[in-house]
Parts: structure tokens; sequence; C-alpha cells
């Protein structure tokens, strides 16, 4: 009890280096999720409109990457930023790009896999319409996304909400930095190891609402009235 | 080639889903300002045979030409010429207005010719005050006109319509009679449509086909 009311002191205090691990978090998941929306959403709406033969294995691909842990993507990454790895010259190692990187590849699965699913629910009639209008490529593109609206808004959250909450590739590209790469989730893992469990909680406290925030975001731009629309 | 026709049928055999054979057209030529009804009892391919001209079922068995090329290797004049209306028609998300403007994207068009082409197809069909309306709102009846306005809008060589008037009442009928004589008139369209009215033919003058006369066995 004690611990709690000590947590919950530190985040109504205002506590700098608490709330700028927020915000550095914040910025991560917010540009990693950017460039795998934009990304993600391209590749989604190519594979839709497109009638590419090994579309469906590209999709099942991407389902499978759903499934790899944070760790490996780090490892991955890392092996690409370290000093003898092909992106070394880079110097991103232990530095935000080198966490954004990562946090996008890892994000970039989730986005697609999401649209592909709610792009499937699309009625054929929609796809047969756009055909029989002549619409462009462009024209098609924009048509999707406006009928999709919900399906985009929904994976950009969701895949928000994912990376905000990993730990595996922030500690291992981003090194937990204090007041440089730390994020919520490596500064919660540091405490526990350092007995700071008031922290810990005041950082967990944070990501909670963080997440029922994101949640309810998610469900008020796309409920069931909007699914039902 | 294909001098007599806009379409040319030849040896078309339509099979559905184990049912066998549908229908075996061996030879059919569809004029360029022709106004066809096509007819048959339910299940006997009318929506296959408009999806097959339209391009969006891939032909079975047997050729069919437009202006004297296959379908197949010619889908893209067939996106811009031929436009196909479904039965329960499929509105795009947002206002009326806004799928009519969809459908002119691929349209080079100045924006006051754009308006005026809506403008006034939409008061041909008898949507005026409709422009703003969410599609999501509209009956049945609604759904199709702006269905047919937004197909219309585009002045298509070719108009397919599947069953336009059985989500109808007695009024919306009447309005999109009085459409469909004006592009039978207009005579820059060919208007092929399916239907079990036997009226709408008359109000239209229409040749017909019926598919059961072409199906192996009688129904």
């Amino acid at each position: 009890m004690r611990s709690l009311l000590t947590a919950l002191n530190l985040i109504l205090s205002g506590d700098r280096e608490l709330f700028t691990t927020v915000g550095t978090s914040l910025s991560f998941s917010f540009f990693s999720t950017l460039f795998a929306g934009i990304l993600g959403i391209a590749i989604s709406t190519i594979l839709i409109l497109t009638r590419l033969p090994v579309r469906r294995f590209l999709i099942s691909v991407f389902n499978s990457f759903m499934a790899v842990p944070t760790v490996v993507v780090g490892l991955l990454v890392y092996s690409l930023l370290s000093r003898s790895g092909p992106l070394g010259s880079l110097g991103w190692l232990f530095s935000p790009y080198a966490v954004i990187l990562g946090q996008s590849i890892f994000a970039l699965p989730i986005v697609i896999s999401y649209l592909w699913t709610g792009y499937s629910r699309l009625d054929i009639r929609f796809f047969e319409t756009m055909q029989t209008l002549g619409c462009s490529f462009p024209s098609k593109c924009l048509l999707v996304w406006k009928e999709a609206e919900a399906a985009i808004v929904s994976a950009i959250l969701s895949s928000f909400g994912r990376v905000l909450s990993e730990v595996g590739i922030s500690m291992m590209l981003g090194g937990n930095i204090r007041w440089y790469t730390r994020t919520m989730t490596t500064a919660i893992a540091l405490e526990i190891t350092r007995g700071e469990y008031e922290y810990a909680l005041a950082l967990g406290i944070l990501l909670l609402l963080l997440a029922i925030g994101i949640n309810t975001l998610t469900l008020r731009l796309v409920g069931p009235q909007k699914e039902m629309a | 080639m294909n001098p007599k026709g806009i379409f040319r049928i030849q040896n078309l055999k339509v099979e559905f889903n184990g049912r066998g054979e549908l229908f075996h057209i061996p030879l059919w030529d569809i004029p360029p300002h022709d106004c066809l009804a096509v007819m048959g009892p339910n299940g006997s391919g009318k929506t296959t045979f408009l999806k097959v001209l339209s391009g969006l079922l891939s032909v079975p068995t047997g050729t069919i030409l437009y202006q004297g090329i296959p379908i197949q290797l010619n889908r893209n004049r067939l996106a811009q010429d031929v436009t196909y209306v479904h039965q329960h028609p499929y509105l795009f998300r947002g206002s009326v207005y806004g799928n009519l403007v969809a459908s002119l994207l691929s349209k080079p068009l100045s924006s006051k010719e754009r308006m005026f082409r809506i403008q006034d197809t939409l008061e041909t069909l008898g949507l005026r005050g409709y422009e703003d309306r969410d599609t999501r709102g509209l009956s049945g009846g609604e759904a199709y006109r702006v269905a047919l306005a937004r197909a219309l809008v585009r002045e298509p060589q070719v108009l397919l319509l599947d069953e336009p008037t059985a989500q109808a009442d007695q009024e919306a009928k009447r309005i999109v009679i009085n459409a469909l004589q004006q592009v039978v008139r207009r005579e820059n369209t060919a208007l092929i449509f399916s239907t079990h009215d036997e009226d709408l033919c008359k109000d239209l003058e229409a040749r017909i086909l019926r598919l059961e006369e072409f199906a192996p066995c009688r129904y």
C-alpha cells in the first residue's frame, strides 16, 4: 500500500525523470508506428488491389512474423547496426534511431495483418464497382482507404499499443541509456532489479493508463456504430 | 473482326457450380446502340452473362469480342467503356455527390463540366436534393437510382443493368424507365439489362435474349 501511495505521489508530483521516460516511449512509439503505418498501408493496399500470384504467401509470411519475439527482432537489427554489421557505419546502435528502426520492423507485420483482415472483409461488390467504373489505381487506393477507415485506425492504434509495451527491442537496441533511450518498459525492468518498486509501479500505472487510453480511443473511433455502418 | 456488333459472342458456354451447362450461345451480335433484355428464370445465368460481358468474370468457354478484340485482351478499354450496375448495388461511403464524383475520376473533365453532368444526371433520376445525403441512409430503391446515376454520369458506351426495376416502387420504376428511355433515345449507348419484367421490355422496345432457349435442357 505504501509503495502504491509513493508511486501515485511520484506521478502527481510530476517527477521529471519519470515523465521524460514516458515522453521518450511515446515519441519512439509514435515515429515507429508512423513509419510502419505508411509502409504497411502501402504494402497491404497493393496486395489487395493487385493479383500478385505470391500475395497469399506474403500474407502468411507477415502473419508468421507477428509471432516473432521482440528480442529476435532486436537481435536481427542489432546484427545489422553493430560496428561489424552492414549498417554499422551509420553509428545508430544505442540511439533512438536504432530503437525506432527495430520497432518499425516489429510493427510492420502487425499493421499489414490487421489491414489485410480489414480489407478482406470489404464487400466483393465494392471491388467490382471500382473495376466497372474504370477507377485508376490511385482512385482505387483512395476509395479503399475511405471504405476501410475503421480497419486502418484499428491497425495503427493496435500497433502503437504493441510497440509502446515492448521491451526486447528497446533494451537491445537502445541500451536503456538514462535521459536518452530509456523507455517505460526498460525503466520498469531496471528499477525492479534495483529494488525501486515504487518507481517501477509509477511507470506501470502510467503504462496501464496509456493502454486503456489507446483502447478507449480505438473503440470510440472504430466502435460498434462504425462497424455496423 | 466484328463489323456488326459492339459485342460478338461466339460459342459461349456457361456452367455453374456443378449444375452443368446453363446455356450455350453459338453466335450472337450486339449492335452498338442496341437495347437488349436478357430474360430467363431464376438461376438461368442472367447475372453471370452480364458479368462476363462486363469483364468482371472471365469468359468460361468460347469467345466474346468487344469492338473486334477478345475481352480478356481488351480489359482497359472495357473498364472505360462498359459500366455494370449490380442488382443490389454497392455505394461508396460518403455522400451521393461523392459517389458520382468517384465515377468521374478517370474522365478528363473540367470541374464545371463534371458538376453539370452530375446535376443533370441527378435531375434525370429524381435525385435533386440528394447530393449531400449519406449513402448509408438510403432505401434499396434510392440506392439503385444513385448507382444508376453513378453509371449514367460516365456516359458509357455500354450500360449493363442487373434487374433495374426489381427494387423500385411504382414512382421509382417510372423514373428509372424514363431515364433508360432517354439512354435508348440518345443512341450513343448500348443498353443491356436482365429482367423478369415484360412491361419494361415493351417500354424500352428492347430486343429479347431468352437464355432458356440456349439451355441444353429446358427448365
